[in-house]
């Protein structure tokens, strides 16, 4: 009886809280395009403006940021300093893939931050501009539509967790 | 006292069909229909053992056991009958309700048609 | 008496309930109208076993065969 009891706050637990890791999938994601924006923002001034070498301009918005972007920036710069002989583009290309798994961005987002790298540091002034208002811009569009995504998602999945655990349950029991 | 633990259970059975009749109709339907069948159920070994005790007490009468059995049968039918009836009624849908009802009623006047003819052979031997 | 049978379909049916109200507030309409009937098959399997039952019994009660 008791281990009956046990076993259903089992299931229950185990499938809210998968609708809750669903859901906060889409909040995360949020969350993360817009700090990318910031540091965008803040990398365009840097090398837009104030002409700082690129891995140290990385490395100091890397620690300003939160996790988890941080880390990418971080590894970024940290390849760079490293002098190791990779361009900008693979050593963006490197820290993408290295950091791939923390972040909670999509495909398409992670397709335009790769296509934005391949033009970081290897045209001149005014092409870095247009770069960096082309990926603003498209990191732009992918925000609202994240935002859709999470307003219409994100209670869904909370509650569809919960409601199927209480099925099993139901079915079970 | 199992007549406390039966209306006991039909009425939380009702409490749960009407809370659930105005977001889904079918599934309070077949709530009411599990309890009903539920408590035919939990009865019907009381009326079988009341029905071989009638079995015993006409085989001692000398009746033909063809009529008893038709009898049974005819109770059977009836029964079935009502309770398909009813529960069409409670889905609202009275046309099938009725139209089980009229099928009931044809089977039970086949069956008993047997008998009437029999009956009516004697009446015509015993009138001239 | 199983009685827990129909507490199982009450639960089944206010879960379904509100299965398919938050399905419908979030705008998946066609998955709200597939549970309800997911749910409704459920339960209809786990009735008819038991009219199958009745019908037997009443059958061999009355000696209807």
């Amino acid at each position: 009886m008791i281990i009956k009891l046990f076993g259903c706050l089992i299931i229950m637990a185990c499938s809210t809280s998968g609708g809750y890791l669903l859901a906060i999938g889409y909040t995360r994601r949020v969350r993360e395009l817009r700090v990318f924006q910031q540091a965008l923002q803040v990398l365009e001034s840097e090398i837009l403006f104030t002409s700082t070498p690129l891995p140290q301009a990385v490395l100091q918005i890397a620690s300003r940021l939160d996790r988890p972007v941080d880390r990418l920036f971080g590894l970024f710069g940290h390849i760079l300093e490293q002098r190791v002989g990779h361009t900008a583009g693979e050593a963006w290309n490197m820290a993408i893939d290295g950091t791939r798994d923390l972040l909670c961005l999509d495909r398409e987002d992670i397709d335009i931050v790769r296509s934005f790298g391949q033009n970081l540091g290897s045209t001149d002034k005014e092409n870095q501009e247009k770069s960096f208002r082309l990926v603003k811009y498209q990191l732009e569009t992918q925000l609202r539509k994240a935002e859709d995504k999470r307003n219409k998602n994100e209670k869904l999945c909370k509650n569809l967790g919960f409601l199927l655990g209480a099925a099993l349950v139901t079915l079970l029991v | 006292m199992e007549i406390i633990q039966i209306v006991a259970i039909s009425i939380i059975a009702v409490v749960l069909a009407v809370l659930i009749r105005q977001h889904r109709p079918e599934i309070a339907l077949q709530i009411s229909v599990v309890t009903g069948l539920l408590i035919f159920l939990t009865v019907i070994i009381k009326l079988a053992s009341v029905l071989e005790e009638l079995q015993g007490f006409v085989g001692r009468i000398n009746i033909d056991m063809a009529y008893i059995s038709t009898i049974f049968r005819i109770v059977g039918i009836a029964y079935i009958a009502e309770f398909g009836a009813q529960v069409c009624k409670d889905a609202g849908e009275n046309s099938i309700a009725s139209k089980i009802e009229l099928a009931g009623k044809v089977i039970i006047l086949v069956l008993a048609v047997p008998i009437l003819m029999a009956l009516m052979e004697l009446i015509i031997q015993i009138i001239p | 008496m199983d009685v827990n049978i129909i507490f199982k379909i009450g639960a089944i049916g206010i879960l379904v309930a509100a299965l398919y109200m938050v399905l419908k507030s979030t705008g998946r309409e066609e998955l709200a109208l597939m549970a309800a009937l997911g749910g409704l098959v459920v339960v209809l399997m786990m009735v008819i076993q038991m009219i199958s039952e009745l019908f037997e019994n009443v059958r061999t009660m009355f000696h209807l065969y």
